[in-house]
């Protein structure tokens, strides 16, 4: 059984085809990391994944059980990252992490203590009693991390999680979501930056125009190569470069 | 650098129109209103060419300080900080200040404002169409006064934007909302009680004599002393309005400079104010439901959005009743509890909306819809119930018939149940996206347009429906009927009830099978 299994999945939107026809397997307690160019698909994927965004066909299994006809079961297991979407940035972070920990209907007591240790691990307790809304990039990022662990599911679904992160806060997320690995867990990156997955990630897929167009164990994607030119191999880069000469003045 | 500037700003002005209809609609009303107006006052004008000695000179000088402090004052207030051409963006490019100042003036007069304000000033030369010098001189008075208008609106928000904190902004936003509304109600609460008479025409002859030497003023009154007959003194004040310009110039030119070289932050990187902890919100009883009101009640604190609707809500329902009641119609006090729980219910129907794609955490976690819509009505229903029964009780003895307590309790109690429960039900079925929390409060129909008129209405259709019973036996019972006063109590409050039921459960199960749509359509234009 895999950790996600999406099978014919499709969205357009008006005369676009955001996803088109797009099969991925995800392999339980396989790092799995989604890269693709900008405007391949890779959120519109995620969001159907987690129940954010209606598909217009295909199907969804998280950890067997289907997303769409189940969901109150599937999004249990799941733990999400969202690209692009709010927070309810008028709490303060400790009240944050609470609140999608409650969301989850977990024990206010347990709540409460994996808050004060999620806070911590992400160096977030001395800002804890702040306004989401006054901190900066990186630390509204690690907070939506903080929000989608709290409940410690089984499949984490991250959308660029490392962007706008410092690289010290980077190395902390980093150790957090190897350590969910090591537990058994599965955790799915996105990410446009080549050799982050390919430190990071023992498997890989490449999302291209809506569809999955390379996908498996990291060393059978990369081919013997660097993971960068295998993509840009399989999305291709038009040769458009022109001889700027007056670059060099 | 005119004419880039200029054409910056038209070309982001059209690109907006283009991909949002809806910015093309409001600009067509701003326009439509914005020019009416002028037109109008510039009507005005040129029939004061035939108005009494003195009065031509008081009524323009007047007129004209408003209109320059209008400039300067709301756009701080009322709108946030307008960012088309924000200086700040700028900064990363090799341009001076000095260089700035000239197109961003331009642009700065280019729009609806900026037109009106020309063809009044331009119309000016009408009034003073009696004296040929005169009216020369409003020739050239048109373009000084528009150049000080844009030129004091500029300074102001540029100083603004880097004055103010967020909270800052919010608060200021705060305080236009309610200048806002205290000047719409003031000509009512005037004239409900007679203040408005005692009006001395004299009093105000003094005041536009003071404003003439001042910034304000200057400019306008040149021609009038010309008119008069007083050249030296035009002149004079001419000069000294061409000094007020070039004064300003250089002020918001070195703010600007200040912009360039230090760009004001979007958001505090490095400290984050803290926030005491709330020992009651963190005691509420256990399960989701609470959860979802306890954040809610965060956010009735938090967001100035939701601040701007109680503050709305009780003023626009306080203000004009007392000035019925101060009129002499004491007994349209009774209506203040129903109206206040009107007008509170249907603020929540787009609940979703304000959350904007927040709501995305509900969706994710499997918040079930009950929960969600329970959760929500709690958290506007724990301290909106206290104070719609507090209010209906005193505006029945206010209005002189402690009688009808129990009757008024009756209808505006289930007219709050009834209204939450009717929000509950449409903010399912119709939600629609609002401005951002921090962005400009009247700027309402971000892309919601038709659907949130919709909304809107049918929303109040269905609240009414609900409340019919209290409301009809509060009638009834201060007709004719004061018997039915205690069962007025019971009716209205069973109705009410059965009401916010029906929209739960429903609205619920909408939340259930919606969610992606929900979601999607609060996100839209975002």
């Amino acid at each position: 059984m895999h950790a996600l299994q999406l099978r014919g999945l499709a969205k357009r939107f008006g005369d676009v085809r955001a996803v088109d026809g797009l099969d991925l397997d995800v392999p339980r307690g396989s790092f799995f990391g989604l890269v693709g160019p900008n405007g391949a698909g890779k959120t519109t994927t995620l969001s159907m994944a987690t129940g954010l965004v209606r598909p217009d066909a295909g199907t969804v299994s998280v950890l067997g059980t289907d997303l769409w006809s189940d969901p109150t079961a599937a999004k249990r297991l799941l733990g999400v990252l969202p690209d692009g979407v709010r927070l309810f940035d008028r709490l303060t972070g400790r009240e944050l992490v609470t609140y999608h920990g409650l969301l989850r209907g977990l024990d206010r007591a347990v709540v409460r203590d994996r808050t004060e240790q999620l806070l911590v691990a992400l160096g977030l307790d001395a800002s804890a009693d702040g306004l989401v809304v006054d901190y900066s990039a990186g630390m509204t990022k690690k907070v939506a991390l903080a929000c989608a662990l709290v409940h410690a599911p089984r499949l984490l679904l991250l959308d660029e999680p490392f962007e706008a992160v410092d690289p010290v806060s980077a190395g902390t997320i980093r150790a957090i979501l190897h350590q969910v690995v090591d537990g058994g867990g599965t955790v799915v990156l996105s990410s446009h930056v080549m050799e982050l997955v390919e430190r990071l990630c023992d498997h890989v897929a490449v999302v291209h125009a809506g569809r999955v167009v390379a996908a498996g164990p990291l060393d059978e994607v990369r081919a013997g190569g660097t993971l960068e030119e295998r993509f840009v191999d399989l999305v291709g880069a038009p040769d458009r470069m022109q001889d700027l000469t007056w670059l060099r003045s | 650098m005119v004419a880039l500037l200029t054409g910056l700003k038209l070309r982001l002005l059209r690109n907006r129109l283009r991909s949002e209809t809806w910015v093309l609609v409001g600009l067509v009303v701003a326009a439509v209103m914005g020019l009416g107006a002028a037109g109008l006052a510039s009507v005005g004008a040129v029939l004061l060419s035939v108005a009494p000695e003195g009065v031509a000179a008081t009524v323009v000088v007047f007129a004209g300080s408003v209109v320059v402090v209008g400039w300067a004052v709301v756009p701080v207030l009322a709108f946030g900080v307008d960012e088309t051409l924000d200086p700040a963006r700028f900064a990363t490019l090799p341009v001076r200040a000095r260089d700035l100042v000239p197109g961003l003036t331009v642009a700065g007069a280019l729009g609806v404002p900026g037109i009106a304000t020309a063809l009044v000033a331009l119309s000016l030369v009408g009034t003073w169409s009696g004296s040929l010098p005169a009216a020369a001189l409003a020739v050239l008075c048109a373009p000084v006064g528009l150049v000080t208008c844009v030129l004091a609106s500029r300074t102001t928000t540029t100083l603004a934007a880097r004055a103010f904190t967020r909270r800052g902004r919010e608060v200021s936003a705060l305080l236009g909302v309610v200048l806002f509304i205290a000047v719409t109600l003031t000509p009512s609460l005037l004239a409900g009680s007679g203040v408005g008479r005692s009006l001395d025409p004299e009093r105000v002859r003094a005041v536009a004599h003071v404003l003439a030497w001042t910034p304000l003023g200057l400019v306008w009154a040149a021609p009038a002393d010309v008119a008069a007959g007083l050249v030296g003194r035009g002149l004079l004040r001419f000069g000294l309005s061409l000094v007020v310009v070039a004064a300003l110039g250089l002020v918001w030119e070195r703010l600007l400079a200040g912009s360039l070289e230090r760009p004001p932050a979007t958001s505090a990187g490095g400290r984050v104010p803290s926030r005491r902890r709330h020992a009651v919100l963190d005691r509420l009883p256990d399960g989701v439901a609470w959860a979802v009101a306890a954040r809610s009640l965060r956010y009735w604190r938090r967001d100035p959005r939701y601040v701007v609707i109680v503050v709305t809500s009780v003023l626009a329902a306080a203000v004009p009743l007392t000035a019925i009641g101060l009129g002499g119609a004491r007994s349209a006090l009774v209506a203040t509890g129903p109206y206040v729980a009107f007008l509170l219910a249907l603020s929540t129907s787009n609940s979703v909306g304000y959350d904007g794609s927040a709501f995305a955490a509900h969706l994710l976690s499997g918040v079930p819809g009950r929960a969600d819509r329970i959760g929500r009505a709690i958290g506007l229903l724990l301290w909106a119930l206290p104070l719609v029964v507090v209010l209906s009780a005193a505006g029945a003895v206010l209005a002189g018939r402690p009688g009808l307590v129990p009757a008024c309790i009756g209808a505006g109690a289930g007219m709050l149940l009834g209204g939450t429960g009717a929000s509950a039900l449409m903010g399912a079925w119709l939600p629609y996206p609002v401005v951002e929390a921090g962005g400009n409060p009247f700027q309402t129909n971000a892309g919601g347009g038709v659907q949130a008129i919709l909304a809107q209405f049918s929303t109040m259709l269905a609240a009414v429906t609900v409340g019919l019973p209290g409301l009809g036996g509060l009638v009834l019972s201060s007709a004719w009927l004061p018997w039915l006063a205690w069962p007025t109590l019971l009716l209205g409050v069973g109705a009410g009830a059965v009401g916010l039921w029906a929209g739960l459960e429903i609205g619920g199960r909408a939340v259930d099978d919606r969610g992606p749509e929900i979601l999607a359509a609060v996100r839209r234009g975002t």
